[in-house]
């Protein structure tokens, strides 16, 4: 019974702590989305990132790339792309994150923040070939300065608030044996 | 007991009460004091008077403060709370001093054009990965806005309707190579075509394409819609030129046009929703 009933509690907790990851990565969706917020000289950082990475530092290998799944279908609506363009890309990103925090990194908030850099760079540069240079747009190269890079290095410091915010809710529903 | 009529101090002092009551009878039959002895009592008395009222004041103040702090912190709650009061006010007078700027501009742009159906529309995302500064607005369709509706602002045009929602719409702007306007030049009367460039979106610019070689386009010129095609309205403004250049096959020119609008940074348009063609 006292077994059955601690699984029950264990299942209860996770279950509340998705959700509460569930808030926060609708409250960066918002942010992100928001005209003005955060933003220097039209610059601003990708939050829905800088949240899944955070999470994925701290969660288990499955749940993490699914979450980056859905991160990523958030931003596909929130910047208008092909439904499945940046979910593929940030469940990939989940994907590596976890497996270099689970064998080689540690969870400090330095590299989960740079991780979050990394993540954005790697998205945006993926996005900026099949939305800019596979389209034939000329300018590249005050796109590449401006979107991919700018913004992954802006992705950085959010990704250091975003693992504070995290370990919080990761702190508040772990469960005490 | 002595003799008091032989002593002398007696004596001095019955001199002085005698002179003291001649000078009390002669005051009160003149009906004033005489000014010399005024100035001289006031030169002495004055400002020691001076000072020791100052100091009965300052301790009569000091004193008053405790003995009506109650009454001191009443009437600092009362200030306080007309105060915030007045603040929220003043919130809400600024708040409805831009709702009406926004509501003069709607029925501007009814009254130049009468007939406009437009909804008005507040700019409500702008992602960072967003092209061509893309946009998403409050208004959907259960406010009647289709694709290809036509969104401008209160100088010109902004773009068109891509996708639309219940309640959102999204917007691609004329900085987009994606959209493409009919336009012609007011002043000369050469027709183009506007449309975003990749290599000018990110200064807020576009150009307009296939002007004929000979063309006396030239700044400041203004762009407006044609009509063609039946997307735009006929006679919207689109910006202005900033320069005339030649084409890279060298068989047109093209002008580097500036929007009307910053749309970079736009924040409430209008969603033309019919209009007559």
């Amino acid at each position: 019974m006292k077994t059955n009933s601690s699984y029950v509690a264990q299942q209860l907790l996770s279950a509340g702590k998705w959700f509460a990851y569930t808030l926060v990565l609708y409250a960066a969706y918002v942010l992100q989305a928001t005209p003005g917020a955060f933003a220097i000289f039209g610059v601003k950082p990708v939050w829905l990132i800088a949240v899944c990475i955070a999470v994925c530092s701290q969660e288990d290998f499955y749940p993490s790339v699914y979450f980056g799944a859905f991160a990523g279908l958030l931003w596909d609506l929130s910047a208008g792309r092909v439904a499945g363009a940046f979910t593929l890309t940030l469940a990939v990103c989940c994907f590596c994150t976890n497996l270099l925090f689970e064998y080689y990194f540690r969870e400090s908030q330095k590299n989960i923040a740079l991780a979050a850099g990394l993540s954005a760079f790697a998205a945006l540069l993926v996005d900026y070939f099949f939305a800019y240079v596979a389209t034939g747009c000329t300018g590249l190269v005050i796109y590449f300065f401006r979107s991919v890079l700018a913004t992954a290095l802006y992705t950085v410091p959010a990704g250091l608030v975003c693992f504070y915010v995290v370990r919080f809710v990761h702190g508040k529903f772990k469960f005490e044996r | 007991m002595k003799n008091l009529k032989q002593d002398g101090k007696f004596k001095i002092l019955i001199g002085v009460a005698t002179l003291v009551a001649g000078v009390l009878f002669y005051l009160a039959a003149s009906g004033n004091l005489s000014i010399a002895a005024q100035e001289l009592f006031a030169a002495v008395a004055v400002p020691v008077q001076r000072v020791s009222t100052n100091i009965s004041n300052a301790m009569g103040d000091f004193w008053n403060r405790f003995a009506a702090i109650d009454d001191v912190m009443l009437e600092n709650e009362r200030l306080q709370q007309e105060n915030e009061e007045l603040m929220s006010q003043l919130v809400d007078f600024e708040r409805i001093q831009a709702e009406n700027e926004q509501y003069k501009a709607f029925l501007q742009i009814q009254e130049e054009n009468p007939s406009y159906e437009t909804v008005l529309a507040s700019v409500i995302g702008r992602d960072p990965a967003s092209q061509y500064y893309s946009f998403t607005i409050d208004r959907g369709e259960k406010d009647g806005i289709e694709v290809q509706d036509v969104v401008i602002c209160t100088a010109g045009v902004v773009g068109r309707v891509v996708e639309v929602g219940p309640n959102y719409a999204k917007v691609l702007t004329i900085l987009d190579p994606a959209v493409n306007v009919g336009a012609l030049v007011s002043r000369t009367r050469d027709n183009g075509l506007l449309t975003g460039s990749g290599e000018y979106a990110a200064q807020g610019l576009c150009t307009l394409t296939l002007l004929p070689r000979e063309t006396s386009t030239t700044q400041q010129d203004i762009i407006i819609t044609t009509g063609l095609g039946g997307v735009f309205p006929k006679g919207l403004i689109l910006g202005t030129v900033k320069e005339v250049l030649a084409d890279k096959s060298g068989k047109s020119m093209y002008a580097v046009i500036e929007p009307v609008c910053d749309i970079s940074t736009v924040r409430m348009v209008f969603v033309i929703t019919d209009f007559d063609e």
